[in-house]
């Protein structure tokens, strides 16, 4: 019997400590900002999920790939003990090698798996802040308008005459 | 079942684009009018802008495709047999609230492409015909433009200057100027300076197919709607046309409509007009038999749903060293370029095709592809690329001129219903040699521009599934009942009192936009049908 992980309302613990650890590794720390697991992406995903279960499958699915695959590596070095998650307990350069397998044997579930993952990472108010201004929402603000428009710029345009057909 | 009181003068099913266009008209002209809508109002400070996940919203329950949105309030497209999946929006202010404004005018020769080309048809009218109600429509609304384009006939002056030239703008004018191609500021229907009652000016922000907060874009709901509504129009949201009846005679004799909590009511009106769009409407006219018009209301010719037109898409993506700060500024207020608009065999394709410089998506959307949709890479690489991304791309949209063919059409699928039983609409649409061709030479050129631009990378993404904006063709005008739906005035061939004013009544397409034409036929017709009412309602 599995149950849910605190607070989400699709996954279970398990399939978020897998989550986060794939997330941690699409998306990894750099400099001052954090891994897209860390940042609470698994979370996040889980929301996606409530509120369109279509996805589920998709993401269901590469989440047992990695995990079964992580699973059959086994007899590589562990970075960890983990009771939860295969896949969090193994080694980064393992780590990578079974997320490029299951993204060749299943692209589309992992790719659903990824663009979750960035949806998430790049709509965190705490990651737009890291990126800078630009990253912020668009309103209220805006950006400021550029200078005037110089019609001058048109010259050699209008020189060439008419380029509608009257007809 | 309710029936509702009074007959109204005219009936008008739709509040986009052209039936708040139609209904503001013709209550200048003091007719009763009535429209219905299976949208609501959608509150612009609900949109997504403000909010962190905006670029999440776009994607889902804020989409431009009804399938993907999945609203009460739509309805759903079986899109099984079409590369080009129809985009709409079902609200007071219809698509034009989900739209990047680009308001071109079509050009003297798209009413002539049989007499110039050899293919498809003539319209029954002329630019010339149609130019008067061009320019009331840009006074009503507000249009940013500048005069003087030669690839354009002279027009009144916009009310609206454009913005100067930003950083993509810049890059883009250093490759057309070093190929010597046409450019010029695009027309929008957006405002830089005041225009209208509560409504600002641009501020820049960039994504306005959201919608826009602001009232900046001369949507419909921003415009012809606080007008109508002022001189008395009754506007009735969440009203959901399930069928329009006719008399004995043969006469449409109004609607029948389910609201909300999905209660059947009727509705009777002396004239209806019909303000869908191109799937829209000939679906409710499908869905209007009777022994009279067993295939279909006002279907005599065959042709309804029959002839259906995109503006196929490809879009080009180029990557700059440099920053151009691509997620600033409104899409349809850059530039575009018309050196290749009119026919030129010796491409291998006739009509012609246009290119707008539009700008980039948001720091998801960049994660995501942007709009050539190739995934940034995950792993060690991921931060590395995306900086060299965001701000740096920039995309061209290569819009071509579709040509109508009988088996390109909107038909009703035999299984899918909206949330009210009503059958939904099936397309099957197949994109031709001819509009294949026009593509693969436009993002040639789109290439060649990003190349002399100094793009270091470029991508392409043709024909662009998702870009199912314009919707025309379906229940063609001309002056041959043999071969068209209406008349020259949107008036239906078989049904004296039904008219028809949205992109359904296009004969060909132009390689633009089509929303100023929409809007000015729809003009038109109200000019008209104010001037003959009496002869049409009896």
């Amino acid at each position: 019997m599995t149950s849910q992980a605190d607070g989400y309302r699709v996954l279970t613990a398990a399939q978020q400590a897998t989550l986060t650890a794939i997330q941690d590794e699409l998306v990894p720390p750099d400099g001052a900002l954090p891994g897209a697991g860390e940042s609470g992406g698994a979370a996040a995903v889980d929301g996606y999920l409530h509120a369109q279960p279509p996805l589920q499958t998709n993401v269901l699915t590469a989440l047992a790939a990695v995990d079964a695959s992580a699973q059959a590596r086994a007899a590589e070095p562990l970075r960890s003990a983990s009771l939860t998650s295969p896949f969090a307990a193994l080694s980064a350069a393992a780590r990578v090698a079974v997320l490029r397998a299951v993204e060749m044997e299943h692209p589309e579930p992992f790719r659903t798996l990824v663009e979750l993952t960035y949806t998430a990472y790049y709509t965190n108010p705490a990651i737009q802040a890291l990126l800078g201004p630009d990253a912020q929402p668009p309103q209220p603000h805006g950006y400021p308008p550029p200078a005037p428009f110089d019609p001058r710029r048109l010259e050699r345009v209008k020189q060439r005459g008419q380029l509608w057909l009257d007809a | 079942m309710s029936v509702q009181d009074g007959v109204a003068d005219v009936l008008i099913v739709g509040a986009g684009a052209s039936g708040a266009a139609v209904a503001w008209s013709l209550s200048q002209a003091g007719l009763s009018v009535v429209c219905l809508e299976q949208g609501g109002w959608v509150d612009p400070q609900a949109y997504p802008h403000n909010r962190p996940d905006w670029e999440h919203h776009r994607a889902t329950d804020f989409a431009k495709d009804p399938n993907v949105r999945q609203r009460p309030e739509d309805y759903p497209v079986n899109v099984d047999q079409t590369p080009i999946v129809p985009l709409m929006f079902n609200a007071v202010g219809g698509s034009t609230i989900h739209w990047s404004g680009h308001f071109p005018r079509f050009r003297p020769s798209d009413f002539r492409v049989h007499t110039l080309d050899g293919v498809a048809d003539d319209w029954p009218l002329t630019y010339w015909d149609l130019e008067p109600y061009y320019e009331q429509n840009d006074a009503m609304i507000g249009v940013t433009g500048l005069n003087g384009d030669p690839a354009n006939p002279p027009r009144q002056p916009r009310q609206s200057p454009p913005l100067g030239l930003d950083r993509a703008g810049e890059v883009y004018v250093r490759g057309l100027e070093q190929l010597g191609w046409h450019w010029w500021p695009s027309d929008c229907a957006l405002i830089t300076v005041p225009h209208g009652d509560g409504r600002s000016v641009c501020n820049n922000c960039g994504p306005c197919d959201m919608g826009c907060p602001i009232g900046a874009m001369s949507s419909a709901h921003f415009t012809y709607w606080p007008a109508a509504l002022a001189q008395g129009v009754r506007l009735v949201t969440h009203a959901r046309v399930r069928e329009i009846t006719v008399d004995a005679d043969g006469r449409a004799a109004g609607v029948v409509f389910y609201d909300r909590a999905g209660n059947e009511h009727r509705q009777a009106a002396r004239v209806v007009v019909l303000a869908g769009n191109g799937v829209g409407t000939p679906r409710l006219l499908l869905n209007s038999t009777s022994p009279r018009f067993p295939h279909g209301l006002a279907n005599d010719s065959g042709l309804v749903g029959r002839n259906l037109m995109f503006h196929p898409v490809a879009f080009v993506s180029g990557v700059f060293p440099e920053r151009v700060n691509g997620y600033r500024g409104p899409d349809g207020l850059l530039i575009h370029c018309q050196e290749f608009y009119e026919t030129d065999r010796s491409r291998g394709f006739v009509r012609g095709l246009q290119l707008q410089f539009a700008r980039d998506v948001g720091p998801l959307g960049t994660a995501l592809g942007s709009f050539t949709g190739q995934l940034l890479p995950w792993g060690a690489d991921h931060h590395r690329t995306w900086r060299e991304r965001f701000g740096h791309a920039l995309t061209v949209a290569v819009m071509v001129e579709d040509l109508p063919e009988l088996h390109n059409r909107v038909t009703l699928d035999p299984v899918l219903r909206d949330g009210h039983g009503i059958a939904a609409p099936r397309v099957e649409y197949t994109l031709s040699e001819n509009s294949r061709r026009a593509l693969d030479f436009g993002v040639a050129r789109a290439t060649e521009v990003f190349e002399a631009a100094g793009a270091h990378t470029v991508f392409t993404q043709s024909p662009l599934r998702n870009s199912g904006w314009h919707l025309m063709g379906t229940a063609r005008m001309g002056d041959d009942p043999q071969h068209s739906v209406t008349d020259r005035w949107g008036r239906t061939h078989d049904v004296p009192n039904l008219f028809i004013v949205d992109g359904s009544l296009f004969v060909t397409c132009a390689p633009i936009n089509p929303t100023s034409t929409i809007q000015a036929l729809a003009l038109r017709t109200a000019d008209w049908l104010a001037n003959n009412f009496s002869e049409v309602a009896s």
